[in-house]
């Protein structure tokens, strides 16, 4: 059984036999109405961009013309101006990759002991670490915020990515479906050669969930550059800060005068690497999310 | 030969101790000012380049002084407290009691304290000293002015010498000014500021001089009467404070009352001709104008940063480092003759006598500040009464000074 | 089955290792290696996990349950005896009703449509297709892409109410420019419709692909007997989804919960006047504006109950109608 879908599967054409008039005409509606809603969803990004590269002279008159009167391109310098965005653009970027690395290197193992293993607690284990993914994030800030300010990790990148490595329910569950997907035979015949848990999962298991280690890193990756809150209450000097943070400290500049160009510039410096990650990824996160048997 | 573990692990602690003694002393000066080009930015480089052995790292936490102070509780219960911060006049007490800002006299001592304070105005000595102690240097000194877009106020017809000296007076000419550009009249800051100063206008207090809370005086509900009537008469459209400068900017309000602090950066945004006025006081009663703005406070606890923070105290308090200052619209609090070009309104203001901010006290002012506030939005938006909401105020806030 | 016991007696876990030769008959290996020792290396290769987990969600939910009953001062770093009194404070604050109040609202609000929508435009793409279509998901999806600094920011300016594009338009269709974030009858909308449209795709992909997971053949042969496709929809295909469906209610309970923390504090800071706030945002505020971790603690407490009763109830009604094949 191949793992490595990589196209969703059509859609059943509807039985010709059942093809009426008023449905045929139906389609080109769908087109409009779904062509419609992605634009309207699409808008306020547009937007975005738009303002990136309007002047200031410009920035503050009220205006619906998508593409601005003299568009220019000195908002990015101007943003790198006014605060160190370079630094958060490349401390997002390690931290999001450690904390996604970091995530698939602790769940991953654990995901086949999960799978594959038989040892006394496991169902304990997992039942421990899939119930992380019912309990609101909030609610364990005050006690870990504690624990890193006493461990002296306050104002430090770790105090980000241990804590966002340790909530990695969705990455253990997905992956355990993972490994139940693929045949015993692989794993029997392994064991027939000698091969021991571990080397079964580095020889044989990994090789054969790609699809999903990829689509784990790409999700863990987007969701620990957006990460927020909790950035914003251990990370505190200006070259330790994240671009999300980074970007809330620029949005409230309004109060003394209120930079919206640049500020608007910074932002697509947020969302290009969620962007050209999530088209290059886009279908295999959904061929992921197909394959994991979700019905 | 085979080193210990313990003299491996001890090897790079030594190389950076090593290093960092030969180092200029780093002191943080946490701050509220935005942006690479603004006037603090040059004050802190122009230190700096006077290589006097201290180097001020600039660390903008935030926009507010609520911020910034939530951040350094923070960094304060983490034990890394900030070594110098802009402290709002507001939290004097606040941060005397709870942050752990020094005394001057007992860290730098009573002759260096006095040297360095004489570069001051006698009168604001007082407001930096709380519970006898002086916690700051009184760097940042702001008033309410109205800043008026001269080239609205003339197209409505109105006269540009015509300056209002009362809130009464000035109303019908917004009114007017709204009526013949079809752009909103006017608007003010909603915080715990402005109504003071319409409150102390009036005869009232906030808080009193003992710290009890007096907001719902019968001056006070006069005062804050005479605040909201823009709204009844429908010329202020409220809209947070950030927004209310970028509409200011972009030539959609008439006049505007907020900090003089601000003066600069609108006279360099602002696209139309700009004047500023004088703060109107409230008909047949005494002016009694406030300040507002910020002091420099030291809160590190170790020498070496105390003692690096009071050579850029005297360098600020020098007349060649204060003078770059003055390019915000911050008020000269020096005693040095200084230029300040387009702040004659808050000068002025200065001249015939300013109160001090509005000081919240005990462990819990910080919250206290946020709870007025939020009831001084409520009677804005017309959620409640203003006699109402006032004593909402109150009770709220003697609930949290009390808890002490 | 086999069971073997070492020198010492002690019964080690029977292994087995079975698999069918061509002819279908069963052939019994048995794996000569320690079974104790791979007990142990699986147990090694699943501890770093369920560890962290343990040492950064349950334990922690443990000692907000202990902050709760005390009075802990993080400043000067003293701790006293409160006992309930964190609770009664907090159920005693006109805050607290109203952060429940809002909580609940959003709840009403956001859970229906981000379940809803996303399957009505999951159902509708099934029908489409063409490589247009990806672009359709890709364009729903992409909200779902940024952070809610990026999405605040970005409908901060929209939300403008001078020089926003929303009030421009909307004077363009001649109606009243708005006060959208400031409004105190409207902030806590507006921070809905931002959420809403940062969230929504989030549940496109699974919707999308639970209904690509329905077996053809009953969607055809439904079809055949004379269904139309609504008909086909609620009686074939809803139910076929349906664990999708729950499994999506409940993490769409715990998302809109969540994130919405985010969103409010890029947005509003809970105003004006605390009309946008919730649950969460308010325990957020009262420890880490406030420093008061004890009142913290004593409502983290609080939502913790709720939730566990609000999950019970979704799984007591809702659990029943989910329909395994």
């Amino acid at each position: 059984m191949s793992t490595t879908l990589d196209v969703l599967p059509q859609a059943a054409p509807l039985p010709r036999v059942r093809l009426k008039l008023r449905w045929r005409l139906r389609l080109p509606l769908l087109h409009v109405t779904l062509a419609v809603l992605s634009l309207l969803t699409v808008m306020p990004l547009l937007w975005m961009v738009r303002t990136a590269f309007t002047p200031h002279a410009e920035v503050f008159r009220s205006t619906l013309a998508l593409v601005p009167a003299h568009p220019t391109v000195a908002n990015f310098p101007a943003a790198f101006g006014l605060f160190p965005v370079g630094d958060w653009f490349l401390n997002s970027l390690w931290v999001a990759t450690a904390c996604a690395l970091g995530k698939l290197i602790v769940a991953a193992p654990a995901a086949f002991a999960f799978a594959r293993g038989r040892f006394p607690g496991r169902d304990l284990g997992f039942a421990l670490i899939v119930g992380t993914m019912t309990v609101p994030y909030v609610i364990t800030l005050i006690p870990t915020y504690m624990a890193v300010v006493q461990a002296g990790l306050y104002d430090t990148h770790l105090a980000v990515i241990v804590p966002t490595v340790a909530h990695c329910g969705f990455a253990c569950f997905f992956l355990r479906q993972a490994f139940r997907q693929l045949p015993g035979e692989i794993f029997e015949a392994a064991a027939i050669d000698g091969a021991g848990p571990w080397r079964q999962f580095l020889l044989v298991a990994l090789p054969n969930v790609r699809a999903a280690l990829a689509a784990l890193f790409v999700l863990g990756f987007l969701s620990a550059w957006n990460l927020y809150l909790w950035p914003l209450l251990v990370l505190e000097s200006p070259e330790h800060k994240t671009l999300a943070i980074g970007l809330k400290l620029f949005a409230t500049t309004g109060e003394q005068g209120g930079q919206w160009g640049p500020l608007m510039a910074t932002a697509m410096l947020g969302v290009a690497p969620a962007l050209i990650l999530f088209l290059l990824a886009q279908k295999q996160i959904v061929s992921a999310f197909v394959t994991s048997g979700i019905r | 030969m085979r080193l210990s573990r313990r003299t491996a692990l001890a090897m790079p602690a030594i190389l950076v101790a090593g290093s960092a003694r030969s180092a200029d002393a780093r002191i943080d000066l946490v701050h509220l000012f935005s942006g690479a080009d603004h006037p603090a930015q040059k004050v802190i480089a122009a230190f700096n380049d006077r290589k006097l052995g201290v180097t001020v790292v600039s660390r903008q936490e935030g926009t507010t002084y609520e911020t910034i102070t939530t951040k350094a509780m923070a960094g304060i219960a983490a034990g890394r407290p900030p070594a110098i911060m802009t402290t709002g006049w507001k939290l004097a007490d606040f941060a005397k009691k709870t942050l752990g800002a020094q005394d001057f006299n007992a860290i730098y001592g009573t002759d260096r304290t006095a040297a360095l304070m004489a570069n001051f105005r006698p009168g604001l000595k007082e407001i930096c000293t709380v519970g006898g102690s002086l916690v700051g240097l009184p760097w940042a000194m702001s008033t309410p002015v109205l800043y008026v877009n001269m080239t609205l106020w003339k197209q409505a017809g109105l006269d540009p010498a015509q300056v209002p000296t009362t809130i009464e007076a000035l109303y019908p000419l917004a009114k007017q000014l709204q009526e013949r550009t079809s752009k909103q009249g006017l608007i003010f800051e909603v915080n715990e500021w402005l109504p003071q100063a319409f409150i102390q206008n009036a005869g009232g207090d906030v808080i009193t001089r003992e710290g009890q809370p007096a907001m719902d005086s019968a001056a006070a509900i006069h005062a804050i009467e005479r605040f909201v009537e823009p709204r009844r008469m429908g010329i202020w459209n409220v809209l947070s404070i950030g927004e209310m400068v970028t509409a200011f900017q972009s030539g959609a309000i008439g006049v505007m009352a907020s900090s003089s602090a601000r003066q600069s950066v609108i006279r360099a945004q602002a696209q139309f001709e700009l004047a500023l006025f004088q703060m109107p006081g409230l008909d047949g009663r005494q002016r009694r104008m406030n300040s507002g703005g910020n002091f420099l406070a030291v809160y590190a606890t170790n020498r070496e940063q105390r003692e690096a923070a009071l050579t850029f105290f005297q360098h600020v308090a020098s007349a060649e480092g204060f003078r770059p200052w003055l390019a915000t619209g911050y008020m000269n609090t020096t005693v040095h003759d200084l230029p300040a070009p387009g702040n004659e309104a808050a000068h002025a203001q200065l001249a015939g006598g300013l109160t001090s901010e509005t000081i919240w006290p005990g462990p819990r002012g910080l919250e206290a500040l946020q709870a007025h506030i939020e009831w001084v939005s409520r009677i804005v938006n017309g959620a409640v009464t203003v006699s109402d909401g006032l004593r909402g105020s109150r009770q709220a806030v003697e609930r949290l000074i009390s808890n002490a | 089955m086999m069971s073997l016991s070492n020198h010492a007696g002690v019964a080690r876990a029977p292994v087995q290792v079975a698999s069918l030769d061509k002819l279908g008959m069963k052939k019994l290996t048995v794996k000569r290696s320690s079974s104790y020792r791979s007990s142990l290396i699986w147990w090694l290769m699943a501890a770093p996990a369920v560890l962290l987990c343990v040492g950064f969600v349950w334990l922690p939910m443990a000692a907000t349950f202990g902050l709760s009953v005390v009075d802990m001062n993080v400043l000067r770093g003293t701790a006293a005896w409160r006992g309930l009194a964190h609770y009664g404070d907090t159920l005693a604050n006109p805050d607290f009703h109203l952060a429940l109040k809002n909580t609940a609202i959003y709840l009403a609000v956001l859970l229906p449509l981000q379940i809803i929508v996303p399957l009505l435009l999951a159902y509708a793409l099934m029908h489409l297709a063409g490589r247009v279509v990806s672009l359709y998901r890709g364009a729903l999806f992409l909200p779902a892409v940024l952070s809610f600094p990026i999405a605040a920011v970005v409908w901060l300016w929209l939300f403008n109410p001078v020089v926003g594009v929303l009030n421009a338009v909307l004077t363009a269709l001649g109606g009243m420019p708005q006060r959208w974030l400031n409004d105190p009858d409207m902030a806590i909308y507006a921070v809905c419709a931002v959420s809403f449209w940062k969230c929504f795709g989030l549940n496109l992909p699974i919707f999308a692909a639970a209904l690509a997971n329905v077996p053809p053949e009953l969607r055809q042969a439904a079809a055949l007997d004379g269904a139309g496709p609504w008909r086909r929809a609620w009686h074939v295909e809803l139910p076929l989804i349906s664990p999708t469906l729950f499994f999506a209610g409940v993490t769409t309970l715990l998302l809109v919960l969540d994130e919405i923390v985010g969103a409010v504090d890029a947005l509003t800071e809970g105003g004006p006047f605390k009309t946008s706030t919730n649950l969460l945002y308010f325990l957020y505020e009262r420890a880490f504006r406030h420093f008061q971790f004890g009142e913290a603690a004593a409502v983290a407490t609080l939502i913790m109950a709720l939730v566990a009763v609000a999950t019970w109830l979704q799984f007591r009604m809702f659990e029943r109608r989910v329909h395994y094949a």
